[in-house]
């Protein structure tokens, strides 16, 4: 009798169960409910990973100490190493500043040691850089019980053990399976509302519908990442016919905005999965994908781009003007390009907290449905997006200055480093230009203007360093 | 993946390579998940492409000695001895055994940087080259020549118009080596 009971009970949840579901994710995007279970669970997995933190930290202490009886106290402390650090961001620009501070801005003749600076620039470099490192999976602080992490201690306790394993039971059969049907259900609705959309002609209601259903099809999809967002600033929201741009970390960028504002997006053409989004959306109304490697394009993408701003009725652009996803520590060179097309810009600071779920997406690597399955997979995506003022281009600011303007806002708003190095170098080379500029800069501090004197050739070392030092006093005081 | 491969160092090889550099235990897992990340192709080695990569060492105009600093007549280096010659760079403390980072190891590494032939003498055409690269065509060859006559004139001392370790060593006698190369590593 008990057993029937429970069999039918269980036909009920199972024939109920999607039904529900279905109903709730209809309900709740639709009219953008905020239920709180996801803040809640965001709430229990920090506590959970703090009582990690401290069982490593423990463990640690333990197996640890007699290896670091030998540490070095005399080097720097943690707080040098920060400033250390802050010291070191603009490698192209600061190339030979240290030698500045030192010595002042004064033209020197060369000396051998003049190779030091060189050689101290390569080896740091060699130790620890600025730009690779934001091609790969940024490091956590703390182990969020996740295997593919930079960290793991799997095999420090077996209190650890024990949490990862259940953790993971719960992220493959209860999340992973709930994300799954949310995520093909969001598609279909995505699917099949554009291919409706798209048959309608041009007008306000195609306009208003379109606004509508995009944004519910992405709080679905965005739901079935277990996405929790937080809107900074909502005020300067981007309106229509304006160009906003943003800092990219992965494709889950575009999710995110759009599920708080609809946008035109100008982007890569991808193939695959992606692919099919992008095609599925570029039914329904006017956005931009282009393939980045076909120069005829990028004239036509400007020219599109530009009239498509001058349209108020028309979707905020959305663009990402670094070219590709970086780790989300950073903000790279901002491509001049979409700085040419709108003297007005819709600034977009994006960060997200990766303790929860890495939401980089390392394209050289995977394609774009195992990252969609990573991400399920994951604890949650937890994100912070500042909307910020809108940025104007001063009067004889070029593109190029205003570009970096604006990626410094966006830096110094979403807490990121902020970098010139191009975001392509994660596929490409370095650029000889950079070396020249590099050598040039160099040469600019060499004194050439004296020929050897032949009287000079008689003079001991003594007497030359002399006169160096008596030459480099007149200099300082001019 | 650079987490599988830090996984791989054992506590033994900290050990020994701690015993060798003088590099403290953090600072070795901290280089080595560096040196994973550098090795793409998964083998446990590097590569002077690797080296190149980076592009902070790529833009340097002196990194392609730097690398060759690295690799001798090697292909590739390992772990060892990428560690090994990192540790010249360690700065000097006082009152302590400092066998890779002393004064004259890090003015060897300087040293042979100019001598691109490795015969312990820097030639007035080494030197040339070496003026070449650092500024490119920014300055004239007969303004470098004439920069090179006078740096190779200051130095030697026994008229063999080729500056040696040792007259190296003197001409930079009144320079902060120790300070001015070392770099801080990383906890």
């Amino acid at each position: 009798m008990m057993f029937n009971c429970l069999g039918e009970l269980w036909l009920y949840v199972i024939t109920y169960t999607p039904l529900i579901i279905s109903v709730y994710l209809l309900i709740i995007p639709t009219f953008g409910i905020k239920t709180g279970i996801s803040r809640c669970y965001i709430k229990l997995l920090m506590s959970i990973f703090e009582f990690c933190r401290q069982t490593i930290e423990k463990q640690e202490r333990k197996t640890r100490l007699h290896q670091l009886r030998s540490i070095d106290l005399e080097t720097s402390s943690d707080e040098d190493d920060k400033k250390d650090h802050e010291e070191k961001r603009n490698a192209i620009k600061d190339f030979f500043l240290r030698n500045d501070n030192e010595d002042g801005d004064y033209v020197h003749e060369f000396v051998l040691s003049d190779i030091f600076d060189f050689i101290v620039r390569g080896i740091e470099a060699v130790a620890d850089d600025e730009v690779t490192k934001r091609f790969s999976t940024e490091e956590l602080q703390t182990w969020n019980l996740l295997t593919r992490t930079n960290k793991n201690y799997l095999n420090v306790s077996y209190k650890l053990l024990l949490f990862w394993s259940i953790g993971w039971i719960f992220r493959f059969c209860v999340l992973f399976p709930i994300r799954m049907f949310i995520f093909v259900f969001g598609m279909l609705y995505l699917l099949i509302t554009m291919a409706l959309v798209g048959l309608l002609k041009e007008c306000s209601f195609k306009k208003w519908l379109y606004d509508h259903t995009s944004v519910i099809a992405f709080r679905m999809l965005s739901r079935s990442l277990s996405a929790t967002i937080n809107y900074h600033d909502t005020q300067y929201k981007p309106k229509g016919g304006s160009l906003c741009v943003a800092n990219h970390t992965s494709p889950l960028d575009v999710l995110i905005l759009h599920n708080d504002n609809p946008y035109a997006i100008v982007g890569q053409l991808h193939g695959g999965f992606l692919g099919l989004i992008e095609t599925a959306l570029n039914r329904a109304t006017s956005h931009c994908f282009f393939d980045r490697f076909e120069v005829n394009d990028r004239s036509a993408v400007v020219r599109k781009m530009r009239q498509h701003i001058m349209d108020p009725k028309k979707l905020p652009i959305l663009i990402f003007p670094e070219g590709t996803c970086i780790n989300n520590s950073a903000v790279m060179m901002f491509k001049k390009g979409s700085f040419e097309v709108a003297d007005v810009v819709y600034p977009v600071a994006i960060k997200y907290d990766q303790i929860f779920g890495d939401p980089f997406w390392d394209s050289s690597k995977y394609g774009y449905f195992t990252y969609i399955i990573r991400m399920m997979t994951s604890w949650a995506i937890v994100c912070d997006v500042w909307y910020m003022k809108p940025m104007t281009r001063e009067d004889h600011e070029s593109a190029v200055d205003f570009a970096n303007r604006v990626k410094k806002a966006i830096a110094r708003r979403g807490g990121l480093v902020d970098l010139e190095w191009d975001g392509q170098l994660k596929r490409q080379r370095v650029k000889p230009e950079l070396r020249a500029k590099v050598q040039s800069e160099y040469s600019r501090k060499l004194s050439t203007k004296k020929a050897p004197n032949p009287s000079e050739l008689f003079l001991t070392n003594n007497a030359i360093n002399s006169i160096n030092t008596l030459e480099t006093n007149i200099s300082n005081t001019n | 993946m650079g987490s599988r491969s830090s996984l791989m160092l054992q506590d033994e090889e900290i050990a020994i390579i701690q015993e060798e550099t003088g590099f403290t235990p953090n600072q070795i897992e901290r280089l080595y998940s560096r040196f994973a990340s550098l090795d793409k192709g998964d083998n446990g080695t590097l590569s002077r492409d690797d080296f190149l990569r980076i592009p902070e060492l790529a833009i340097n105009p002196l990194g392609d000695r730097i690398v060759q600093a690295f690799f001798g007549d090697e292909e590739r280096i390992n772990f060892r001895h990428f560690m090994r010659v990192l540790s010249t760079f360690r700065p000097v403390k006082k009152n302590r055994d400092n066998k890779l980072n002393n004064r004259r190891e890090k003015l060897r590494f300087a040293f042979k940087l100019y001598d691109l032939d490795e015969n312990e003498k820097i030639t007035r055409e080494e030197l040339l080259e070496i003026l070449h690269m650092m500024v490119g065509a920014n300055i004239s060859n007969e303004q470098l020549a004439s920069i090179a006559d006078r740096t190779i004139m200051e130095a030697d001392k026994d008229g063999d118009q080729c500056i040696s370790f040792e007259e190296f060593c003197n001409i930079l006698e009144r320079t902060d080596v120790e300070e001015k190369m070392s770099i801080r590593f990383l906890h």
